[in-house]
């Protein structure tokens, strides 16, 4: 068993082929974050598919098979696939994915219609079109691995070199273009290397998953960050995590193709970042949202014991039906939120009697604050914006929990330090409450 | 009837449902939603031979359609969570749909008959020869009945929603706001695309397939100024890339699928060169 760990990690067919599709994975993963983030995530899948016809035009007018002369065929047509997409928005209605689609299509079709041609010169021989659709990340030479890291070190290089640019450009087109951070040569450069990227990389894992190993790693790093450096940091690592798996599973199971592996396992783990990602995950906030439901819950509850207070000068300790009767939150949730204020200790429960409660000093203070900035807020509807005062209620209902320290010290000394709201009960200010310490 | 002639009769049927299917995607912005379902229909195709071990067509056509709407759920679902836009999160679901196809077919290669060659560029040569019998007689190719149930299904949307589909189209908003139930006209359009393409399929193969979605519309969209106008104009687009295409590969001897894609594209050059000015 140990030795056969050990054997894997000594074979050089899988060292070759972990080592050229983890480039690939990381060169696409950087390359993707930028098509990503232009809001051009298609843009891949188009070109793409648009290199067929450079591919085989090339090898029809040499005859040859040379590497460098079907990179150089591959590198034009995808050039003049761009500049198409580009004419074609700029100059009709169509939006920017049909673009993509008219010029995908149309050009792979030239590319499918030349290679009957070469089929029809050549008789029985495929001349690796099956290679160029699906990719043959088992057959990467050291020349292959040789080129990758090239192409990689060149990507990687053109990145820290324009870092800034390329982080403005990615996130706000006009801003970078007022900055003079749009040089045409950045473009040009940035569009050579997408082109050499998706070229190289379509030797590992073919056309059609191209756009997936472009932009699946891209997209699991938003969830991850919302920086620019994090997040290609963040890409380039699951482009290299996919690829890892992709070719053991294909080592192990030799049956199993790489470039399909690379995909599913950088959707795998796509998903799981949605569910369990910090902040942006779904885990994340769905319990983020609750907190704040629970937040709001609690701000009513303590609130509405205020106002039994204020309308029942007598009583100190309030039934959970005079509470419920008051609506602070959905029927079934009230109890729960008194409870935890309970823990909190901003009520207390009266022994006495069954299923009582008062405010302490801390859930009083809350509580005034509460009813202060409702009632500072309604005035501020019906004296400054001139709304009249049966309106005005359900918008102080939501805007009583937003409004920090800083806005209510502004509205009062926008309002003079009023003492009435406009149905003439009393803005709050300091605790007069005494009798509830006992 | 001739060879040629079903042929014909198979091509121009799969460009005018298509040409109908694609025409609304084109308006809704999803036009790649055409190259996303003809891709993602792979696993159920897939899952249709091992299941059945027959490649009958009525068998594929439920299993592939089931994965063309779990794709349009699930990239609406990730796209309406906000951190990622619906053309990315289109992308991810389709290209991950093709990747499992691609692993199931390679997983059962011993076992199946099944070439990845066909599926992408259909075997539109063969389908005269390939008939459906019904009752016991030969009735014609199944192509030509799959195709026509497939027109039929999307010109029966395109009749009872086509005043539907148009306000969600142009202003989704004000669709809503009407009253209109949104999803609901979406999730009926999208199976006729789904259908349109599930059927065109496996007769001329995804390539073409994505070609007579995107470019017909494309061209019809550039030439016309009413909904009505569109619809006819991308029929009339497709019309002429199926017969264009079929002389073209008869006369350099090449792939038809390429040779239709590449006439769409002749007819999108002339629809841009005598496109209609518009204002931005």
């Amino acid at each position: 068993m140990f030795d056969a760990l050990i054997n894997i990690w000594t074979d050089p067919n899988l060292l070759m082929v972990m080592a050229g599709t983890m480039l690939i994975g990381i060169t696409a993963g950087v390359m993707g974050s930028f098509t990503l983030l232009q809001r051009k995530a298609l843009i891949g899948d188009g070109v793409a598919h648009a290199i067929l016809p450079g591919v085989v035009l090339a090898y029809l007018v040499t005859g040859d098979k040379d590497p460098w002369i079907l990179f150089l065929g591959s590198m034009a047509a995808g050039w003049l696939s761009l500049w198409t997409m580009e004419q074609i928005s700029r100059l009709t209605k169509l939006t920017p994915d049909t673009a993509v689609g008219v010029v995908l299509s149309v050009f792979f079709g030239i590319g499918v219609m030349l290679m009957g041609v070469v089929q029809a010169q050549e008789t029985g021989n495929q001349s690796g079109l099956d290679k160029f659709l699906f990719g043959q990340a088992a057959s990467l030479l050291l020349n292959n691995i040789i080129f990758f890291s090239l192409v990689c070190f060149l990507v990687l290089g053109f990145v820290t070199l324009a870092f800034k640019e390329l982080r403005v450009r990615s996130f706000d087109p006009q801003f970078a273009q007022s900055l003079g951070y749009d040089r045409p040569l950045f473009r040009y450069i940035e569009t050579s290397l997408l082109v050499i990227v998706l070229t190289t990389g379509l030797q590992a894992v073919g056309v059609i998953l191209m756009a997936a190993v472009l932009i699946i790693p891209a997209a699991t790093a938003r969830y991850w960050t919302d920086r620019f450096g994090p997040m290609l940091v963040f890409a380039a690592l699951f482009g290299a995590l996919a690829a890892f798996g992709g070719s053991l599973v294909s080592y192990t199971a030799p049956r199993m193709p790489t470039g399909p592996w690379m995909v599913i396992i950088s959707t795998v783990v796509l998903f799981l970042s949605m569910l369990f990602a910090p902040h942006y995950g779904v885990l994340s906030t769905y319990f983020t949202k609750r907190s704040q439901a629970r937040r709001i819950d609690e701000e009513h509850i303590v609130k509405v014991m205020w106002i039994l207070r204020e309308r029942n000068p007598d009583q100190h300790n309030f039934s959970l039906s005079q509470i419920s009767s008051m609506k602070p939150a959905e029927p079934e949730k009230v109890l729960p939120t008194i409870l935890r204020l309970q823990r909190r200790g901003w009520v207390i429960r009266d022994r006495s009697q069954e299923a009582h409660w008062r405010l302490s000093k801390a859930g009083r203070d809350e509580a005034r604050r509460m009813v202060r900035v409702h009632r500072l807020w309604e005035t501020y509807l019906t004296q400054l914006l001139a709304i009249a005062d049966d309106h005005v209620h359900d918008d102080a209902d939501s805007m009583e929990h937003l409004i920090t320290p800083e806005i209510e010290a502004l509205l009062i000394k926008k309002l003079g330090t009023p003492l009435k709201d406009p149905h003439e009960s009393d803005i709050p200010y300091d605790d007069q409450d005494k009798e509830d310490e006992k | 009837m001739s060879a040629l002639a079903w042929i014909v009769i198979v091509s121009i049927l799969v460009a005018v449902s298509c040409a109908l299917a694609g025409s609304f995607l084109q308006l809704n912005r999803q036009a790649m939603m055409g190259d996303a379902l003809s891709h993602a229909v792979l696993p159920g195709i897939a899952i249709a031979f091992i299941v059945s071990g027959t490649r009958d067509s009525w068998t594929m056509m439920p299993f592939a359609a089931v994965f063309a709407l779990f794709l349009v759920w699930l990239t609406e679902r990730i796209g309406s969570r906000g951190r990622l836009r619906e053309d990315a999160s289109m992308g991810i679901v389709f290209t991950s749909l093709f990747a499992f196809g691609v692993i199931l077919i390679s997983a059962y290669a011993g076992h199946i008959d099944l070439d990845l060659d066909c599926v992408l560029y259909g075997e539109l040569v063969y389908t005269p020869w390939q008939r459906f019998t019904f009752a016991g007689t030969d009735i014609g190719p199944r192509a030509v009945w799959l195709l026509g149930a497939a027109l039929l299904a999307n010109t029966l949307i395109m009749l009872m929603l086509r005043k539907e589909l148009t306000v969600s189209s142009f202003d989704p908003t004000f669709a809503q706001v009407m009253g209109l139930p949104t999803r609901k006209i979406h999730y009926a359009h999208m199976t006729g695309v789904a259908l349109a393409t599930v059927a065109a399929f496996e007769s001329v193969g995804a390539i073409l397939v994505v070609a007579f979605l995107i470019v017909p519309p494309a061209a019809a969209r550039l030439v016309s100024s009413s909904v009505g106008g569109m619809l006819l104009a991308s029929v009339g687009f497709g019309v002429f890339s199926a017969v264009v295409g079929l002389l073209l590969a008869g006369w350099i001897d090449t792939s038809p699928a390429g040779s239709m894609a590449v006439a769409s594209g002749i007819g999108f050059a002339c629809a841009f060169a005598f496109r209609v000015p518009f204002n931005r």
